[in-house]
């Protein structure tokens, strides 16, 4: 696989940092397009101080800012790779990539800097390519010059003129199909003056995939023009997989850090409403632009948009960032993770202090651990199975499926779980007290999550065990109300 | 003298940065032509490799005598493809031509051509493209030429100009001026019908002087 | 009346003369164009014209090189054939490695298609034409029952798959209904006029941008845009590692069936 960017990175303001001389012949040569050393139109106009190749980043890293006082030629070079990756666990799907990942590289310069694209188009590839970038003033974005042949390179120029987070995609012929099937990033246009100092900068960008398998249904899964025609996605993902963007790919940061995210939306057809469980954004770029919007709970990011959201994390946890059109998170893979380490702060943030019965129309509450009833009786399996079956659906499938198979790299699976199967308290001490942020290792995959106190009672949680034990390929004797009783009594 | 000329070749393609990647080394045995230096660094002096006179076909001009496009060398030329029939496009690219003419200085004239090619093998027959130079107040520095399909659809492709026949017997093409240096290689492609005969001139007077 | 004229018909044709080797006769008809750019009427209708069964592949292609010094590799006119000209070969006359000899030849330019069908005394098929015999519906592929709709996704299948490096064989993917194999699935392949795609209206060209959907026949069509936008790509002197041809032949004069 080759690198996206020129390996020899030209760091801005690093000695040696390359001027030229101004004096480039405009000169327009036909019947040469793309062999031709790139005629340079937009320094025979204005002053360009001198040109460095742009360091990309992959998601989710961002770019070092530029540094420079005056304009810069930015050369960037790009290649269209497609390949077979993962899409989810057991899950692979040929995607269409700028510089080999989805999203495609971050490229960042400041605005007023001439950029110098090179789009090559991998031999190998079936397909014509090319590149409509939102920061380009022009028509069609650069799309028709940059409309690649396999085994071609083109190459054009532009002035990045206004400030803000531009997403970049293919706009050649299926539109669609080409986005669909990852072709997307985004360029960083800096004010001349720069964005105000923060600790951390991400990069994180949402997308559908619109497979002929349902959700899930593993194999190498050919992309399926009805459901996108329909906007009908089986997946919604940052960072172009299930699990892009969680666990080991999760954001890391510290607590206090003022984070800056820089959030595109790829599409190719649905809105995000891009939202962080348990974060305000303490500053809004809306769809990237100028505007600053203070106190947000949640900002809505347009198919081929974007929005630059700041925040800082004064409490430790794992945050999950969803889309908040709820069932993509949930059942589509729109979820990516923020790690946020360090010291807690309770005049922030308590946790829970207590837990009370809480009965309308009844003047004593009482608390749980004084509730003493008689004893349970034993009910047969079959009978604790049906219940837990619907308990199940109401309290658990929601992350872990119906299916049993959980959320790769978010929520560990059920079905055949050793995590599951091989504890010695049935699994009962979890569904009485969550988890709380550990590590876990289900099946060998790391798991970093969070799973609430449903606060069920004893019965209900006998039930749902006695379903799951015996769902999916697995099996164990029924589980009666005492046993739960018991630990919970420890 | 031959071969201190390709290494002189060999070095501007160095200096001033090769366009295409060097072409497989020739081997003599089967290539008549001299080694190749694919340098194409403008505004360096070409190697003739990238002429376009290097198709073969005759064609007939307005005169009707039959003529190869090798008897354009010499000349910086300035070509557009067209069909007389056309109404509205090709009239504009004419003119631009001929604006390109009216400004260039009179010592210059002289090392200019103009080169018209018809999409419409059928009607526009020598007599038709004698009609048509008449018509339009074409001079002596002008060629219009007739070929057939084959030879126009492969000039088409070598000066990158899309046409396609409609079934009025018209033609949509795209519109563009193609300013070849005196040995064929196209050097300047003026695309669509916003005249720029600024450019040409400047280009012109460029490849005069080569 | 009718049985008349099909007997004359078939005696008719029984007097024709057997069709050039290796090719196919591909009875005219009306076509609608993907296309519809104004210039052209919505309907068009296709002659009688002779087409090349399989894609013309590596091993004969190099015949045509032997007999054609001038489009060896080494020595081929740069204008006409960019430097990844026959890149995958071994030599100037080596195929390299033997399980391509019977794969379709791609690395080639428009020009030494044009020049390998007329060296056979035939020449490229016109894109309506081309268009026109890749229509036909499969007769076989996988074993399943087929539609004008499953043509278009099994190109799809096929678009969603990188290339493998040795190119499969010719006549290795389906037959369709005028007895042409690979007309998708295999290669892309050059028409003798795919410079004709134009703009609407002077704006970008057809295929890029949102643009793409203004005057085709059928927005969900991906695979033809995919074919269209590759067309709009190229120019005659490029070669690509996927782009191959067929060869096309004139219904000789003597032997169209006079109506």
């Amino acid at each position: 696989m080759k690198k996206a960017h020129n390996p020899q990175r030209f760091r801005p303001g690093a000695a040696g940092h390359a001027f030229i001389t101004l004096a480039t012949v405009v000169f327009l040569s036909a019947g040469c397009n793309d062999a031709v050393a790139p005629a340079n139109f937009l320094t025979d106009t204005t002053s360009a101080f001198g040109e460095y190749n742009a360091e990309l980043a992959h998601a989710p890293s961002v770019p070092p800012a530029p540094t420079f006082g005056h304009p810069e030629k930015v050369i960037v070079h790009l290649e269209v790779v497609e390949k077979v990756m993962q899409l989810a666990d057991g899950v692979n799907y040929t995607y269409w990539t700028f510089g080999g990942s989805v999203p495609g590289p971050m490229i960042r310069v400041t605005a007023g800097d001439e950029v110098e694209m090179h789009l090559s188009n991998d031999p190998n590839n079936k397909m014509p390519h090319n590149i409509d970038l939102h920061a380009v003033c022009g028509p069609g974005g650069g799309a028709e010059a940059t409309l690649t042949v396999p085994g071609h390179t083109s190459i054009f120029s532009f002035r990045a003129l206004k400030p803000g987070l531009y997403v970049y995609h293919c706009a050649t012929a299926p539109v669609g199909m080409h986005i669909a099937n990852g072709m997307y990033g985004m360029i960083l246009v800096d004010p001349k003056e720069g964005y105000p100092a923060v600790d951390k900068e991400f990069y994180l960008m949402q997308g559908e995939f619109y497979t002929k398998g349902k959700n899930g249904q593993p194999g190498l899964q050919p992309f399926d023009m009805d459901k996108a025609i329909k906007e009908q996605p089986e997946y919604v993902v940052f960072n172009g997989s299930v699990g892009g963007a969680t666990g080991t790919h999760a954001l890391r940061a510290k607590v206090g850090d003022r984070i800056r995210i820089f959030v595109g939306n790829g599409g190719p057809n649905l809105v995000s409403s891009f939202h962080i469980i348990g974060q305000i954004f303490d500053r809004v770029y809306e769809e990237g632009g100028n505007e600053v919007h203070e106190n947000i709970q949640t900002t809505v990011i347009p198919a081929g948009g974007s929005a630059i959201v700041e925040f800082t994390c004064r409490e430790p946890g794992v945050y999950s960032i969803v889309d908040h059109s709820i069932f993509r998170a949930f059942n589509k893979g729109a979820l990516a993770q923020l790690v946020v380490t360090g010291p807690a702060d309770k005049t922030v943030y308590s946790g829970k202090i207590k837990d009370e019965l809480f009965q309308p129309g009844n003047p004593v509450a009482q608390s749980d651990e004084e509730t003493a009833g008689p004893p349970a009786p034993d009910l047969p399996e079959e009978v604790r199975y049906k219940s837990g079956h619907q308990l199940f659906d109401m309290n658990c499938s929601a992350c872990h499926q119906n299916s049993g198979l959980g959320m790769p790299g978010a929520i560990p699976p059920l079905a055949k779980s050793d995590f599951l199967m091989n504890r010695s308290d049935k699994g009962i001490g979890v569904l009485l007290n969550g988890i709380d942020g550990e590590a876990i290792s289900v099946n060998g995959k790391p798991f970093q999550g969070v799973m609430p106190n449903l606060h069920l009672s004893d019965q209900q949680i006998a039930d749902i065990l006695t379903y799951v034990r015996n769902s999916w390929g697995n099996k164990s004797p029924v589980i009666q109300e005492k046993e739960v009783r018991k630990i919970r009594n420890q | 003298m031959r071969q201190l000329l390709s290494l002189l070749f060999l070095a501007i393609a160095f200096v001033g940065g090769s366009c295409r990647r060097q072409a497989s080394v020739a081997t003599p045995s089967c290539c008549a032509k001299p080694p190749r230096s694919s340098a194409f660094s403008v505004p360096a002096p070409l190697t003739p490799d990238a002429s376009i006179y290097q198709l073969p076909g005759v064609w007939l001009d307005q005169h009707n005598h039959s003529v190869s496009l090798n008897t354009l060398k010499g000349k910086v030329q300035v070509v557009a493809m067209i069909f007389t029939h056309c109404g509205y496009a090709c009239p504009r690219l004419v003119q631009e031509m001929k604006d390109i003419e009216d400004s260039l200085s009179a010592s210059q004239r002289a090392g200019v051509g103009y080169v018209l090619v018809s999409f419409d093998t059928r009607r526009d027959d020598p007599a038709r493209l004698q009609q048509y130079a008449e018509e339009q107040r074409l001079d002596g520095h002008w060629v219009l030429l007739h070929g057939n399909a084959e030879e126009v659809r492969q000039l088409s492709m070598l000066l990158n100009v899309s046409y396609q026949p409609a079934a009025d017997g018209n033609f949509n093409h795209s519109n563009a001026v193609v300013i070849l240096d005196r040995q064929g290689t196209p050097r300047q492609t003026l695309e669509g019908l916003s005249s720029n005969a600024a450019l040409a001139i400047r280009t012109i007077g460029r490849l005069e002087t080569q | 009346m009718k049985t008349l004229v099909a007997l004359s018909l078939l005696c008719c044709s029984m007097r024709l003369p057997a069709q050039p080797s290796g090719m196919v006769r591909i009875p005219g008809g009306v076509f609608t164009p993907f296309l519809q750019t104004g210039a052209r009427p919505s309907k068009i209708t296709v002659a009688d014209f002779y087409l090349d069964k399989h894609a013309v592949t590596n091993a004969e292609f190099l015949q045509f090189v032997r007999a054609n010094p001038s489009w060896k590799r080494s020595c081929v006119t740069r204008i006409f054939a960019d430097s990844n000209y026959l890149q995958h070969w071994a030599g100037d006359l080596d195929i390299g490695d033997p399980r391509a000899a019977n794969s379709p030849v791609t690395n080639i330019s428009w020009f030494a298609a044009d020049a390998y069908c007329r060296w056979k005394g035939n020449r490229l098929p016109t894109m309506t034409e081309w268009e026109y015999a890749a229509g036909a519906a499969p007769v076989h592929y996988k074993g399943r029952a087929n539609t004008r709709h499953d043509l278009s996704r099994l190109i799809l299948e096929w678009y969603d798959h990188p290339a493998p490096s040795i190119l499969p064989p010719v006549m290795s993917t389906y037959r369709n209904s005028f007895g042409l194999y690979d007309m998708h699935g295999l290669v892309w392949e050059w028409v003798e006029d795919f410079n004709s795609i134009l703009p609407a209206n002077g704006g970008p060209g057809p295929f890029v941008c949102g643009a793409g959907s203004i005057g085709t026949a059928n927005k969900e069509d991906y695979a033809a845009y995919m074919r269209f936008a590759l067309r709009q790509s190229l120019r005659a002197e490029y070669t690509v590692r996927t782009l191959g041809f067929r060869c096309a032949r004139d219904i000789a004069p003597r032997d169209i069936v006079k109506k």
